[in-house]
Formats: structure tokens, sequence, C-alpha cells
């Protein structure tokens, strides 16, 4: 079984939620990809993911893989391939701690 | 579960006001509100008769559109089109339908200023208590719904030589109480306590209920306590099953012990409710054998127990893990003529899953079908999760697809559960489907929903780089 924290909600703690949903100053490759000058790490997944679906970037023999293309590359560490299970990491990425 | 059966919520909250703004669907209108708000008052029959001849009239008064604009010059246009249009004579329903589709959505002063529209344009209409009534009951669902607005209403009704009767303080402080100023409202009871009459039993135990919502219980002894001492008005039993249902809702069953033996000192017999609400506090701590205690004074008192008592004490059990004496309950409840509905199944489902048996919760739900009874969105919820987490996860994606075909919401904990059984067994992209649907059919915020996704993800990778097997 997985931990028992797992279960509290993120939605209480209101340092989390801002960090999921506050919109973000992007950095340059993100922005050209997302084609907004701001987004929260929850709509920058979703847009991500959307742009998979869309582009039907999922390997078809093993829909947990996706075979990045040049687009996708470029924000994603420029792997060619990743998994689905990282997604989320990876996006983080670009949504780091504020320095403040 | 152990909620107030329709009945009894019926006898607290006399369905007078409350109802959200009408569809726009024309032919309820006339019906709707009106006729419930006639309800109340004695002079019924005339009434009944007159929408027996208005619907025999053939539907005259036919509104195609209602009131779109909140601005008082397009609805006299609209008005005085109606009026030109209808050639059959209109009763006061009609013009307090009217003036009520309007003041669902136009502020207060161009209410009234409409109602005076229509009777001037229209001599034959003279406004009735109703149509104050009408007034009043809008006046809730308004942003700026006040103390002060519903004064002004009352004052334009004594202008007009209707004194407020007992009906009106109700719809007053139902409609207060709506926009959640229930301050106010007790303010208007007290203010109308002196002046006119006391508050019914109904508008009394309604203020008892919105009060034990928000606020503490203290305050509402100190109100109970205020109304006997100025006006003579006494908690009934119905007060006192209230009092009890927050007390237990709150988990303070001393406190509702003690309200109990108040209530039998009082002169009171606890009824069925009482007893319900009781068993349910017992349920929610999870405490099967005072549960079942309650039952057994139940019989000796010679009170028939009915489905809500079977449904809350099935919960109860199957929650404090007492799954057999839960399905006899069931065989009980059968024996005894009161069919088990999609509630009592979902208790009983809940804990074989709880109890690890998801197949046999699964062929429960055949059985309940088998009887005619459909399960709801609850009961497929409940499934998922057990299913989830006893690991038959073929089971599960079975019956997600099949809630997905009815459109049937997800609701947190199945959700999560499911989820995580996919990541566990590498169904990653199965899992972002799941989320998608749960976005898309709006079961759960998109925060709510991610996070989960993410944490498990999350806790998967770690999981994994210790070299864990899950």
């Amino acid at each position: 079984m997985l931990p028992q924290r797992m279960k509290t909600a993120i939605t209480d703690n209101p340092k989390k939620l801002a960090n999921l949903i506050d919109l973000v100053n992007l950095p340059s490759t993100l922005r050209e990809f997302v084609g907004q000058s701001q987004i929260s790490r929850l709509g920058c997944f979703k847009y991500v993911w959307s742009y998979i679906k869309t582009n039907n970037l999922q390997d078809p023999t093993n829909k947990n893989v996706v075979i990045c293309d040049e687009k996708l590359k470029s924000i994603l560490l420029g792997k060619s391939k990743i998994e689905l299970a990282e997604l989320p990491a990876l996006i983080k990425l670009h949504f780091p701690k504020n320095p403040k | 579960m152990g909620k107030l059966s329709p009945s009894f919520r019926s006898a607290i909250s006399t369905p007078i006001v409350n109802k959200p703004p009408h569809p726009p669907a024309a032919p309820s209108l006339l019906s709707g509100e009106i006729r419930s708000l006639s309800k109340k008052r004695p002079p019924k029959h005339s009434r009944e008769n007159q929408s027996a001849q208005s619907s025999a009239h053939g539907e005259k008064p036919k509104l195609p559109t209602l009131f779109k604009s909140a601005s008082l010059a397009d609805a006299k246009k609209l008005y005085s089109s109606f009026i030109n249009t209808t050639k059959a004579p209109l009763d006061v329903r009609f013009y307090n339908s009217l003036l009520q589709s309007y003041a669902s959505i136009a502020s207060l002063n161009d209410s009234i200023s409409f109602l005076r529209h229509m009777s001037k344009v229209q001599p034959s209409f003279s406004p009735e208590r109703s149509t104050f009534h009408v007034l009043l009951s809008t006046s809730g669902n308004g942003t700026d719904s006040s103390l002060a607005s519903v004064r002004q209403i009352l004052n334009f009704m004594v202008t007009q030589g209707f004194n407020p009767d007992k009906a009106t303080t109700d719809i007053a402080v139902r409609s207060l109480c709506s926009a959640g100023l229930i301050d106010e409202a007790v303010e208007l009871v007290r203010e109308f306590s002196q002046k006119h009459s006391p508050p019914d039993s109904y508008t009394y135990n309604h203020l008892v209920k919105q009060l034990c919502k928000s606020r503490s219980l203290s305050t509402v002894y100190d109100f109970i306590e205020e109304m006997r001492s100025s006006c003579g008005a006494t908690p009934d039993l119905v007060t006192y099953t209230i009092l009890i249902d927050n007390v237990c809702n709150g988990k303070n069953l001393r406190e509702a012990t003690r309200l109990v033996s108040v209530l039998a000192k009082e002169g009171f017999k606890p009824d069925c409710f009482v007893y319900n609400i009781i068993m349910k506090g017992y349920c929610m701590l999870g405490r099967g054998v005072e549960a079942i205690g309650v039952y057994k004074k139940m019989k000796e008192e010679g009170l028939e127990p009915d489905v809500v008592t079977f449904n809350t004490l099935i919960f109860g059990l199957s929650k404090s893990g007492r799954v057999k004496d839960a399905r006899k309950f069931l065989d009980i409840m059968a024996e005894m003529g009161h069919f088990p509905d999609a509630v009592t199944y979902t208790s009983l489902m809940n804990g074989m899953c709880r109890e690890g048996d998801a197949l046999g919760a699964l062929s429960l739900l055949e059985e309940m079908e088998a009887k005619g009874c459909s399960p709801n969105s609850c009961t497929y919820n409940t499934l998922l999760h057990g299913l989830s987490k006893s690991r038959l996860l073929d089971r599960g994606i079975e019956l997600y697809g099949l809630m997905k075909s009815s459109d049937m919401k997800l609701e947190v904990a199945s959700y999560a559960t499911f989820v995580r059984a996919l990541c566990r067994s590498g169904r990653i992209a199965e899992a972002y489907e799941v989320f998608d649907y749960a976005v898309e059919s709006k079961s759960l915020t998109d925060v709510t929903a991610y996070s989960t996704l993410e944490i498990t993800l999350k806790a998967l990778k770690k999981a994994g780089e210790k070299g864990n097997v899950i």
C-alpha cells in the first residue's frame, strides 16, 4: 500500500494550491510552446497533455510512452522519448519554487 | 443514510420559498410558486377554483419568453404587450406570476415600481396579500437583499392596507435566511412578536434550524429561552428533533442524551424521527452496539421502524465492521415489508468492501438489480473504490466503463484509488484517461484531479527507486 499521507488533500494546503494554480511568467522556450506569456503549472500540464493527444504522440505499441516531436522536445529536456509517468515531474522543472 | 426522511423534511420546511429562480419554462410559472404559496392560507378553495377556471380557459397566459432584462422600461413594454394580446379576464395569479418572474431578476425598487405600474395600467388588478408575499419571497435571492428591503416591502404592504400575518412573517424570515441573514431574521421575529403575533411553529422551527446550522449551540439555546420568555413560544417535538440532530452531527452525544431527557420531561414522547436521529449519532461514531440498542428500545416502545431506521442501522453496522449483522437487518427489513433502496444496498456494499469482500459487493449489485432497485452513482463509486482497493482492477475497469457510458460522476475517493491502482499496474495512459474523464465530467476540480495523479506518480517513482514492488 502506498503511504497514508497521499490522502491528505492538496486543496487544504494553500501554499501547495497556489503553487499549482498561480500564473507564472514563463521562460522563453515554454512561452513559444504554449503561446502565452503566463500559465499555471496545472494549465501547462493540461496543455501539454492535450498537445500529446491531439498530435497522437503516444507510442502505439505502448501507450505509456510518448514519442516527442521537435516542439515537445524543446520543452522536455530534449528527450526524444518520455514516460507518461514522468510528465508532471518534467513540467515541474519549468516551475521552480519561488526564490523570494 | 441517517438523513431526515422526506415526509419529515416537509414538516419542518413548509414549501413556501427557497425555490431557485424559475426556469424559463412558461407553464410552470403559474402553477409552481404561487400554488405553494397559497397552500398555507385558508382561502384555498376559491383560489383552486380560480385556477381550475383559468386552465379551462385554454392556457391563455402563454408566456413564451419571460422577462430577460432587468430594466424597468423593458418590463413595462412586455407587460402591456401581454395585456393587449390576452382577451380573457386575468386573475391575480397571473399578475403574481408576472411580478414574480420580473422580481426574480430585477432590483427591489424596480419590482415595486413595476407592481405600481401593473395596477395603474390595469385597474381591475389590485394587489392581494399573496402579491406582496411573492415580492417578499423573491427578495431573498437578489444581491441587494437586506433587512431594510424586507422592511420596505412590509411598509409598502401596510400602506396598501394589508397587515402582515403569520404567513408574511414566515416568508420574510425564510427569504432572509436564504440570503444568509440569520441575525436579521431573528431581529425581525423579535419585532413581529412584539408588534403583531408570535411566530408560528413553522417559522420558529425554521429559524432554529438555520441557527443550528451556523451558530453555536449556546446562541440557539439563548434564542429559545428568549422566545419562551418574551412571547411564550415553546419548543415542540420538531424543535427538539432539530436540536438533537444538530448535536448528534457535532458528535456531542452527551448533550443529545440530555436533550432526550428534557424532551421526556416536557411531556413529549420521542417518535420515530427522534430515534432515527439518535441512532444516526451512534452510527456516525461507529458504535454499532448502541445503534442496535436504540433499535431495540424503539421496538419496546412499540414504534414501527421505517426505511430510514433500517438504512441508518445498516449503514452504521457496515461502518463499524459488522457486515453480518447488517446483512441480517436487510432480511428483517424485507420481512417487515420495507423495500431496501439504493442507499441500503450501497451502505452494505460499503461494509463489504471495507472487509475486502469486493466480489461479494459486486454480487450484491446483481442481487439488487434483480430485485428491481437501480443503483445510483454512489453505489458505483463505492464499488469502484472497493474493487480498486482489493486489486480487482479488471472488474474495476469494467465498472468504470459502465459508469463512463452513463455519464456518472466520480467521487474523490474512488477516483484516487482507481487512479492509484491503474498506475500501480503500469497502466499510466489509462490513468491519464481517467483524469481526463474526471475533469471533463466535472466530477472533481482540476486541482484535485491533477494533484492526485501527480502525487500518485511521484510516490510510484519513489517506491520504484527504493526497489519496492508494490
